[in-house]
């Protein structure tokens, strides 16, 4: 009869193990450690750090921006206001038909180079309460945005609706640099005015037919999203990023869609 | 050694190097976002005011407070014995188009009153007898003003709302 021994785990192969352990616990906590040795009162120590930042201007002022904090300690420094504040004056109607002047583009506030896009979004919405609604019924393609510079801000057709555009600029946009304009005015459609809807009701009677416009009180909206990414590994960064596929030009770091 | 203490070593060394790479495989990126939008107005309400003197309409047309600016137009119907003539108070507000009406020139905004189109009845040959009978009808339409790029307004009379009753 066989008997079938189990082999003892060799003492080396045992110490191999704990040593990859402690390797793996010890790995993270590295960084931390030596964060604690840089502090001395006699050393002083000098760090460059590279901050990621982007600025959207309308009509050459800032409306909102997003920059990574000077202090690199994980906080953000953003601010975002409204756009469109002052495409009216006191008082005064929107005229329909008539080109406003929204002229938009993306300023790098960062420290480093960057790559932006645009993500523009435009809608209505049925406002009741102070609770917005949005109105599907209604159509994006009524709310026209004008846009600027098409040579250096393409559109993505594979990304486009009638709600939706994305535009990259195709160039890369170093620290403290404005890009040309991707607009240059916003019209809202006098045709607004030919959708109607009649209603019939009868009153002592009579019967009377309505007419009323079915834009009458809406509100239109428009998004705007800029994004910025890195140079660095560029085409890796935007496929993480933003999930799109790019080929930047080595030489004179141009951006196309792929 | 062994070949599996070889093969667990090799593991551990590389578990210990990914370990640390995720930080580094992140990217620089940030975004900013804002919105804004305004609200459309396109109703509009006006009314028209009549007065008669001397065989003679004086017709006045007024766009309501709360109303968006528009454009309107005025003609009044009667039967072939009694033409009509039509002068206005101020020369050039009023302009006869090629349909028989008569379209005031200048938009009206809300609150304003156009100036008046008087609107003459001719009668027949002599002074009206006792017992004659005639009807003159007035009729006007508003069409909400549109703009061309440059804010210059005009009007568009292929939209015009209706507000028509049937019955007793």
């Amino acid at each position: 009869m066989n008997k079938r021994k189990r082999a003892a785990l060799p003492v080396g192969t045992l110490l191999l193990f704990i040593a990859a352990i402690a390797l793996l616990l010890t790995s993270t906590i590295g960084s931390a450690q030596a964060a604690l040795t840089y502090f001395s009162e006699v050393y002083t120590t000098k760090v460059d750090l590279y901050n990621i930042g982007v600025t959207l201007m309308e009509n050459g002022q800032t409306v909102a921006f997003r920059d990574y904090g000077n202090e690199a300690d994980g906080n953000w420094e953003e601010q975002g206001t409204v756009l469109l504040a002052n495409m009216l004056k006191e008082g005064e109607r929107l005229q329909l038909g008539r080109a406003y002047p929204e002229v938009l583009a993306v300023k790098n506030s960062g420290s480093i180079d960057e790559f932006v896009r645009v993500n523009i979004r435009k809608y209505w919405v049925t406002v009741k309460d102070g609770v917005e609604q949005k109105n599907l019924d209604l159509s994006p393609e009524l709310i026209k945005l004008e846009l600027d510079n098409e040579d250096k801000w393409v559109e993505d057709p594979a990304a486009a609706t009638t709600e939706r555009m994305v535009l990259y600029y195709t160039e890369a946009l170093p620290v403290g640099e404005v890009t040309v304009p991707f607009s240059k005015t916003l019209t809202i459609d006098g045709q607004v005015a030919k959708y109607v809807t009649k209603t019939t009701v009868k009153e002592n009677g009579k019967t009377i037919t309505r007419t009323t416009f079915d834009y009458n009180g809406v509100e239109f909206r428009l998004d705007v999203e800029a994004n910025a990414v890195q140079t660095h590994n560029a085409e890796d960064a935007i496929i993480s990023a933003w999930g799109r596929q790019v080929d930047v030009d080595k030489n004179d770091q141009r951006l196309g869609l792929r | 050694m062994k070949k599996a203490s070889v093969c667990a070593a090799l593991l551990a060394a590389v578990m210990a190097a990914f370990a640390s790479l995720p930080a580094a495989w992140g990217y620089f990126t940030t975004y900013t976002q804002v919105r804004g939008g305004l609200p459309i107005y396109l109703g509009h309400e006006t009314e028209i005011h009549e007065e008669v003197s001397d065989m003679t309409k004086h017709l006045t047309i007024e766009n309501q407070e709360d109303s968006s600016v528009v454009f309107v137009r005025a003609r009044g119907f009667s039967d072939s014995a009694h033409p009509l003539t039509y002068t206005c108070e101020v020369e050039g507000d009023w302009k006869e188009g090629d349909d028989g009406f008569w379209y005031y020139q200048k938009p009206l905004a809300p609150g304003e009153t156009t100036s008046t189109l008087h609107v003459k009845i001719d009668l027949p040959a002599g002074e009206p007898e006792e017992g004659d009978n005639f009807n003159v009808v007035v009729v006007y339409e508003s069409t909400l003003a549109l703009y061309d790029a440059q804010g210059n307004p005009y009007a568009d009379w292929s939209m015009i709302l209706d507000t028509y009753e049937e019955g007793a």
